[in-house]
C-alpha cells in the first residue's frame, strides 16, 4: 500500500471539493487524509493496511453500483474499524480526525473560499480555523489594496479626536 | 438607533481574544464615543459553539463577559438576517467555475455587512480575507481564485456591480488597525519593557500576534505599521 498517495490523494479531492464544497468529497479528503497519518504510527502496518484495502474496494463497489447511501455509511464506519486495532489507539484517531479537518479547512480557505465558510463546509470552529490559518503563509501571497497608512488615517479619524 | 457604530465580525473578536488583547474593546469604545454591535450568528460562533465544546471554552467565556457588560451589544433584527440572505445570495454568485457558482463566503458573514448597512454603521471591522476583497477588490479575489483553482474563473458582473453598489459606502478595518490606535493612544504602555526598542518590540509583539492568531495581515505590512508608527 503507497501511503504516501493518500496525501496527494486528498489534497486532489480538497482542490475540486472548494468548487463542489460537496460534503461526501470533503469526508474522503478528510478520511484519506488521516489514513495517510495514521498508517505513519499505526503498529501493525499489515493488519491496517488490508483492513483500508478491504474498505477501500468497498468504497468503491459503492460509487460503481451509484449506491450513495451505502457509501456513506461505510465512510462513517470506516474509522470505527481502525480504531478496533488497537483500543489505545482511539483518542488518536479522534486528534487525527479533528486535526485533518482543520488542515482541509485551511486547504479550501486557501483556494479563496472565507474562513466561516470553510469551517462550515469541514464542520470546526471558526476559533480552531482561525488559529492554524495564522501559521501559514496564506496571507503572504495576498496584494494588498489599500496601504497601512489609508486604513490608519481613517482608523484615527474614528478613536482620536 | 445609535449615532455611531462599527460592527464587528467573528474574526477580529477571535484575534483580540485568543492575544490578550479582548479588554481593549472597552476603552475603545469609549474613545469612540459609539456602540461596538455583533450580530446574533457572530455571538453564536464566538460563544454558543465553543461553550458546547472543551476547545475555546475560556476564550468564550470573555466574549460573554464583553456582551454581559454591554461592551459589545447584539444587533437583533430580522431585516438583518434577511438582507444578510439576499447579499450572500447576489456575492456567492459573483464568481464560476466549471459551470458552478463558488460559494465564498457564509450568511453569517453577510449579516455583518447587511447590519452594518441598516445602522449606517462608520466602520466594519473585518480580518477575514474573502470577505474583504469581494468588497474592497472583487478583480483581485478573481485572480486569487484563478491562481489557486488553476482555471479560468467567469465573473457575473451583474451580481459584482449590485455588490459594489450596495456596499460602496462601507469601510472595512482589521484588528491590527484598532490595536495601533490603541498604541497610539497610548493603552498598551503597560507593556513597554525595561529593553532596547521597547516601543517597537511591543508593537512587533502585538501585530505578529494578530497575525499569527488569524488576522490577515502580511508582514510587510507590519513592516510598514512598525516603521510609520515609529516616525511618527
Amino acid at each position: 500500500m503507497n501511503v504516501g498517495a493518500f496525501k496527494e490523494i486528498s489534497d486532489h479531492t480538497i482542490h475540486t471539493a472548494s468548487i463542489f464544497q460537496d460534503h461526501d468529497s470533503i469526508a474522503f479528503a478528510v478520511v484519506v487524509f488521516s489514513l495517510f497519518k495514521i498508517s505513519l504510527r499505526v503498529r501493525d502496518k499489515k493488519k491496517f493496511a488490508k483492513r483500508v484495502q478491504s474498505v477501500l474496494t468497498r468504497l468503491k463497489e459503492d460509487l460503481q453500483k451509484g449506491d450513495a447511501r451505502s457509501y456513506r455509511l461505510r465512510i462513517k464506519k470506516l474509522f470505527e474499524k481502525i480504531s478496533d486495532i488497537d483500543n489505545k489507539f482511539k483518542r488518536y484517531v479522534d486528534e487525527v480526525i479533528s486535526h485533518a479537518q482543520v488542515k482541509k479547512g485551511t486547504k479550501v480557505y486557501e483556494h479563496g473560499v472565507s474562513i466561516a465558510r470553510a469551517a462550515e463546509i469541514l464542520g470546526v470552529s471558526h476559533w480552531e480555523l482561525m488559529s492554524y490559518v495564522g501559521k501559514t503563509g496564506i496571507p503572504e501571497r495576498e496584494r494588498v489594496s489599500e496601504t497601512i497608512t489609508q486604513r490608519m488615517r481613517f482608523a484615527r479619524r474614528l478613536f482620536i479626536a | 438607533m445609535p449615532s455611531s457604530c462599527i460592527i464587528f465580525d467573528t474574526g477580529p473578536i477571535i484575534s483580540l481574544t485568543t492575544n490578550n488583547l479582548l479588554w481593549l474593546l472597552e476603552p475603545m469604545k469609549k474613545k469612540f464615543g459609539g456602540e461596538f454591535y455583533i450580530t446574533p450568528s457572530v455571538k453564536k460562533e464566538l460563544v454558543d459553539v465553543p461553550l458546547e465544546t472543551k476547545k475555546f471554552k475560556f476564550e468564550a467565556l470573555q466574549v460573554l463577559d464583553m456582551i454581559e457588560r454591554g461592551v459589545l451589544k447584539i444587533v437583533d433584527q430580522k431585516a438583518v438576517k434577511d438582507e444578510g440572505y439576499k447579499l450572500m445570495q447576489i456575492a456567492n454568485q459573483c464568481f464560476r467555475a466549471r459551470g458552478k457558482w463558488l460559494q465564498l463566503l457564509q450568511t453569517a458573514e453577510m449579516e455583518v455587512i447587511a447590519a452594518a448597512l441598516l445602522y449606517g454603521a462608520e466602520a466594519v471591522m473585518v480580518d477575514e480575507r474573502t470577505m474583504r476583497m469581494i468588497i474592497e477588490d472583487p478583480q483581485d479575489l478573481k485572480n486569487v481564485l484563478e491562481s489557486r483553482l488553476h482555471m479560468h474563473i467567469e465573473i457575473n458582473k451583474n451580481a459584482l456591480s449590485e455588490i459594489r453598489k450596495r456596499t460602496q459606502e462601507i469601510r472595512l478595518l482589521r484588528s491590527t488597525e484598532l490595536v495601533m490606535v490603541a498604541y497610539e493612544l497610548g493603552l498598551l504602555d503597560q507593556f513597554v519593557g525595561d529593553i532596547p526598542h521597547a516601543r517597537k518590540q511591543l508593537l512587533q509583539s502585538v501585530l505578529w500576534g494578530l497575525k499569527i492568531r488569524g488576522c490577515s495581515v502580511t508582514v510587510d505590512e507590519i513592516d510598514e505599521a512598525v516603521e510609520y508608527e515609529l516616525k511618527r
